[in-house]
C-alpha cells in the first residue's frame, strides 16, 4: 500500500495507519454486502466502521471509542477525511458508505444547528448502529441546490411546517431513522432550508434503488407527503436565512468532495495493488501502460490532499475541489479497466472482486456533481485566474 | 439508428447470438470459458454474474471462424445497445428542465450528444469483412464502444447507474466483450 503523497503532523499519519489497517478488513464484508445490501450485521462490529460512526462525533458524544484522542480529531478535519476515505475504500468503499454515522448531515448540523439541535443530533447519532442521511438531490433538478422542488410550508395553525417533495439517490435513506433535507421554503437562494426529518413521522417513505455499485449504501428514494417538521427541526433557525439552508448545503458539499476524489483513488490503488499481486511479471509493454497510468494517479492524489490541507486552513477554492474530483473518478474508471484488460480474457467473470470494483468505481463519477459541472467550474476559475494562477 | 428496434435484456440477445452462430450448441472463447442467460446454462454453478441474468460455463474449443463470426456479432449487439441508449437518453434529457428550460438546449449537452452520434457513426463504419479476420481489430472497436457507452450513461446523471436502465446491459456488454474479445497472450 503506498504512503500518503506528503509531509503531515503525527495524529494524522497515526490515523493514517490506523485507517490503513482496519480498512483491510472490510474486503470479505464487502463482497458480502454487493450480494446482499442489507445484509448489513456483519460489518456492525468492524473496527472501521466503529470508526465511522463514533470516530466523526465531536468528543462528548464520541463514547468509549478506543482510539487516542488525537486520531478522532484529525479524522473530523478535510485532510484526515481524505486519508479516512482513502484508506477505507482501499478496503471496500460499500462498506465505508454502508457504515452508520453522521453522513454529510452531520456537517450541516456542525454548520447552522443550534445547541439544542445540535445535542439532540448527536445523542441521537451516538446510539448504536444509527444511520443518517442527506437529502439533497432530486429526481427533475439533480443536486442543483438553487432549483429545488420540495417544499416547505406553514402548517395549518402555524405549528411548524408541512414537507413535500421527493429526493432520489439519497445514501442509508432507507435504513437511516434520521437524516437532514433541503428544501424550499420561499422563492429565491434565501427560501432555502434544511430541516431535520425523523423516517417515523406520517408521510415519509423511503424505497431503496437498484444500483450497478456500491449497492451497500442502499442509495434510495425518499417520499415526503405532508411531513410534519416542527419549529425546532428547521436547522439554523437562530440565525438569518442567508446564514443557514443554502450556506449549510454549500459548506458541506465543498468540504466533502475531496473525501469522494480519495475513495476514488483508494479503489484505484487497490485495483492496480490487485493486478500487481495477479501478475507481479508483466511484459514491458504492459508495465508501460501501468506505469503511465499511476504516474497520474500519484499526481491527482497529491493535488487530492493539497487541496484538503488547504480546505483546512480555510481556502475552500472551488474550482480545484470539483476538479480533483472529476479527475479522481475518471482515473479510477480508467484504471479498472486497464486492469480487466492485462489480466487477460475472462478477467471479469474469474475475479469477482475486480468485477465489483469495476462497477463501484462509476459511482463516483455521479457523486458530487458531476464532471460537466466541475469543468465549469474550471472554466470560472481559469477566468478569475484562481485555477492554474499565473 | 432506431430507437424502437426491439432489444430484449442482454442475456436472451446474447442466447440469441449462439443460436444464430452455433445452431444448437454454446460459443466459447479460446480459454473455453462461456457466457450466456442462465437458461442457456442451467447446470452451471451460479456466479456473480448470475444478479444479472448470466452463467458462466465451459464448452470446448471452436473453429476461429466461430469465434470470428460470434465477435463480430457481438460488437453488433453492443453497437446496437448503444445506439438505443443514445436515443433514450436525449428523452430523458428533453423531459428534464433547468431554469425554466429543456436540458437539451444546452448547447454542452447538444455538442456531447453529437460527439457520441459521431463516435458511433464511425463505428458502424468498420467493416464487418475486417472484424470478422482480425481479432485485434475486434478488440479495438471493443475498447471504444465501452468509452462511447460510458458517456452516454453520463447522459443520464445517476440514472444512468441504476441497475434497472440501460446501465445493467452495457455492463454485460463489457464484461462479455472482455471475455471473448481480449485477445489473449498468443494472438499476434
Amino acid at each position: 500500500m503506498t504512503d500518503l503523497p506528503m509531509t503531515v503532523d503525527d495524529d494524522a499519519l497515526a490515523l493514517d495507519r490506523y485507517a490503513r489497517e482496519v480498512g483491510l478488513e472490510y474486503r470479505a464484508p464487502g463482497a458480502l454486502l454487493d450480494r446482499d445490501p442489507d445484509a448489513i450485521e456483519p460489518i456492525l462490529g468492524l473496527a472501521g466502521v466503529r470508526f465511522a460512526q463514533y470516530g466523526f462525533l465531536p468528543e462528548p458524544y464520541r463514547g468509549d471509542l478506543d482510539v487516542p484522542a488525537g486520531i478522532a480529531e484529525v479524522a473530523r478535519t478535510c485532510l484526515g477525511g481524505v486519508i479516512t476515505c482513502e484508506r477505507f475504500a482501499y478496503g471496500d468503499a460499500g462498506v465505508m458508505l454502508a457504515s452508520p454515522g453522521p453522513s454529510l448531515s452531520g456537517g450541516v448540523i456542525e454548520a447552522i444547528a443550534d445547541p439544542e439541535q445540535y445535542d439532540r443530533y448527536w445523542t441521537r447519532v451516538a446510539k448504536p448502529a444509527t444511520h443518517t442521511f442527506f437529502a439533497l438531490t432530486e429526481p427533475n433538478k439533480g443536486s442543483a441546490v438553487m432549483e429545488l422542488e420540495t417544499t416547505l410550508r406553514r402548517a395549518p395553525g402555524g405549528d411548524g411546517w408541512l414537507l413535500n417533495g421527493e429526493k432520489r439517490y439519497i445514501g442509508n435513506g432507507s435504513r437511516a431513522p434520521v437524516g437532514v433535507v433541503f428544501c424550499r421554503r420561499a422563492p429565491g437562494p434565501l427560501g432555502i432550508e434544511a430541516v431535520l426529518v425523523d423516517t417515523d413521522a406520517p408521510g415519509f417513505s423511503a424505497t431503496p434503488l437498484p444500483m450497478m455499485g456500491l449497492r451497500g449504501a442502499r442509495i434510495s428514494r425518499l417520499r415526503f407527503d405532508n411531513v410534519h417538521i416542527g419549529p425546532s427541526d428547521l436547522l439554523g433557525a437562530h440565525l438569518k436565512p442567508s446564514r443557514r439552508g443554502l450556506r449549510g448545503a454549500l459548506h458541506i458539499l465543498y468540504r466533502f468532495r475531496p473525501g469522494i476524489a480519495a475513495m476514488a483513488l483508494g479503489c484505484t490503488l487497490a485495483a492496480c495493488d490487485y493486478l500487481r499481486q495477479q501478475r507481479p511479471a508483466l511484459s514491458k509493454m504492459d508495465r508501460l501502460r501501468l506505469d503511465g497510468l499511476l504516474d497520474r494517479v500519484f499526481a491527482i492524489r497529491r493535488l487530492t490532499y493539497q487541496v484538503a490541507i488547504d480546505v483546512d486552513a480555510g481556502d475552500v477554492n472551488v474550482a480545484r475541489i470539483g476538479a480533483i474530483k472529476a479527475q479522481a473518478a475518471a482515473i479510477a474508471e480508467a484504471a479498472t479497466l486497464l486492469v480487466a484488460e492485462l489480466l487477460g480474457p475472462g478477467a471479469l467473470i474469474e475475479h469477482e472482486w475486480l468485477e465489483k470494483v469495476y462497477r463501484d468505481v462509476r459511482a463516483f463519477e455521479l457523486m458530487e456533481g458531476t464532471t460537466n459541472l466541475h469543468r465549469l467550474a474550471v472554466y470560472q476559475g481559469l477566468r478569475k485566474n484562481t485555477y492554474l494562477p499565473e | 439508428m432506431t430507437s424502437t428496434e426491439l432489444i430484449v435484456g442482454y442475456p436472451a440477445a446474447l442466447d440469441d447470438l449462439h443460436a444464430r452462430v452455433a445452431p444448437g450448441g454454446l460459443v466459447a472463447n479460446r480459454g473455453g470459458q462461456v457466457i450466456a442467460s442462465l437458461g442457456a446454462l442451467p447446470q452451471a454453478a451460479p456466479t456473480h454474474l448470475a444478479r444479472w441474468g448470466l452463467a458462466v460455463g465451459t464448452a470446448a474449443g471452436q473453429p476461429e471462424r466461430v469465434l470470428d463470426e460470434f465477435g463480430t456479432g457481438l460488437l453488433r449487439l453492443h453497437r446496437r445497445l448503444l445506439h438505443r441508449a443514445l436515443r433514450q437518453a436525449m428523452d430523458h434529457l428533453g423531459g428534464r428542465t433547468s431554469g425554466g428550460a429543456s436540458l437539451l438546449s444546452r448547447q454542452l449537452l447538444q455538442e456531447q450528444c453529437a460527439r457520441i452520434a459521431m463516435r458511433l457513426s464511425e463505428d458502424a463504419a468498420v467493416p464487418e469483412d475486417v472484424l470478422r479476420v482480425d481479432p485485434q481489430a475486434r478488440w479495438r472497436l471493443h475498447r471504444r464502444l465501452v468509452r462511447t457507452g460510458r458517456a452516454i450513461l453520463r447522459l443520464y446523471g445517476a440514472s444512468g447507474y441504476l441497475a434497472d436502465g440501460p446501465a445493467a446491459d452495457l455492463h454485460l456488454a463489457e464484461v462479455t466483450g472482455q471475455t471473448y474479445l481480449l485477445p489473449g497472450d498468443d494472438d499476434d
